[in-house]
């Protein structure tokens, strides 16, 4: 196998995490879009391009994962704020339930 | 949302208007709605990342283009996200867009009916039974199980705290020295009434309006999105 081949299994990782990283983000409360994106662009090795954070967001209203308000702000426009729905809440819960398993099996298997 | 290039005096760079007209372009595919709301988002998100006087340098503002990467890569994730089934994009475990237990099942039915009304016929038993079905079903989140738990707890603890404070004489009742009624000090004081009667009601009122809340609850839960 190719190392390239390795890269591109994670990165299919990464991109399946992803959404639950942000509902993740959000149980603490909501935040508004670019609070979110920046938070993600700071932890290493998560995302490239924080611009596809956005269709991201998007996707997760139209599945019914988080809802929108929006806030005025004292600084400019008003902004929209994301917070997690309980159908969202359920889906991270049973992602993190996933994920811990998940992470003890390959850790296990890979000796770490 | 009323935004307009113009309206921000001197906010707009070239670069930016670059980048917001290549990604306008690249998103022609998505459909319209998209295509408008994603540029908007990636526009609000620049005027936020940048100082908020006019006079940004063209590194920043290449860093702010660099970090929010590629129109290409953007709209990518855009198509993917409106596609069924895209070979590339993971799907959603199956329960988080499950539309069919998330509404009233036999098990939250049997809830609701036994915390409302299992405390009349069983007292404490009921409520219990009850509270114990509510915490076995899903269609609640755990902050709406201990709402549920905690106003019955509350409507039943309260009460026994003050009513066996006055048996043992801790509080004003007829377990104390000084009753006014000396040939009545056998029967209940009415203070002990009172407390005693609101421990004897307070698991069926509280399974009483913990049953209405979750009811309430349940019903608010979103139920399908396309």
């Amino acid at each position: 196998m190719e190392p390239g081949v390795a890269k591109a299994g994670v990165s299919q990782l990464r991109r399946g995490a992803l959404q639950y990283c942000v509902l993740a983000l959000l149980r603490s409360g909501e935040q508004y879009g670019f609070e979110l994106v920046r938070t993600l662009g700071e932890v290493d090795g998560m995302v490239t391009s924080e611009g596809t954070i956005y269709p991201l967001l998007s996707r997760l209203r139209r599945e019914g994962l988080v809802e929108t308000t929006w806030r005025e702000s004292e600084s400019g426009p008003p902004r929209r704020y994301y917070r997690l729905t309980n159908a969202g809440e359920r889906a991270l819960d049973g992602f993190a339930d996933e994920w811990d398993r998940f992470r003890t099996a390959v850790d296990q298997l890979l000796n770490r | 949302m009323d935004r307009n290039n113009a309206a921000d005096a001197g906010r707009t760079h070239p670069l930016v208007d670059a980048y917001l007209a290549r990604l306008h372009d690249t998103a022609a595919g998505l459909p319209a709605g998209q295509r408008n709301e994603l540029v908007e988002e990636i526009r609000e998100h620049i005027e936020a990342a940048l100082p908020s006087d006019a006079l940004e340098t063209e590194a920043e503002v290449r860093n702010v283009l660099d970090r929010l990467g590629p129109p290409e890569e953007i709209v990518t994730a855009a198509a993917e996200g409106t596609k069924e089934t895209a070979p590339e994009a993971v799907p959603l475990p199956s329960h988080a867009v499950d539309t069919t237990g998330r509404s009233f099942g036999g098990v939250e039915i049997a809830a609701l009916l036994v915390l409302g009304l299992g405390s009349i016929i069983a007292w404490l038993l009921g409520l219990l039974v009850g509270l114990a079905l509510v915490w076995s079903s899903t269609l609640w989140t755990r902050r709406e199980k201990l709402v549920a738990t905690g106003l019955p707890a509350a409507l039943t603890l309260i009460p026994a705290l003050v009513f066996t404070a006055q048996l043992i004489g801790w509080l004003p009742g007829s377990g104390g020295a000084g009753s006014p009624n000396p040939e009545f000090a056998l029967m209940a004081d009415p203070a002990e009434m009172l407390w005693g009667g609101a421990l004897f009601f307070g698991p069926i009122l509280g399974g009483a309006a913990a049953a209405i809340y979750l009811a309430v609850q349940g019903r608010r839960h979103p139920r399908n999105y396309s």
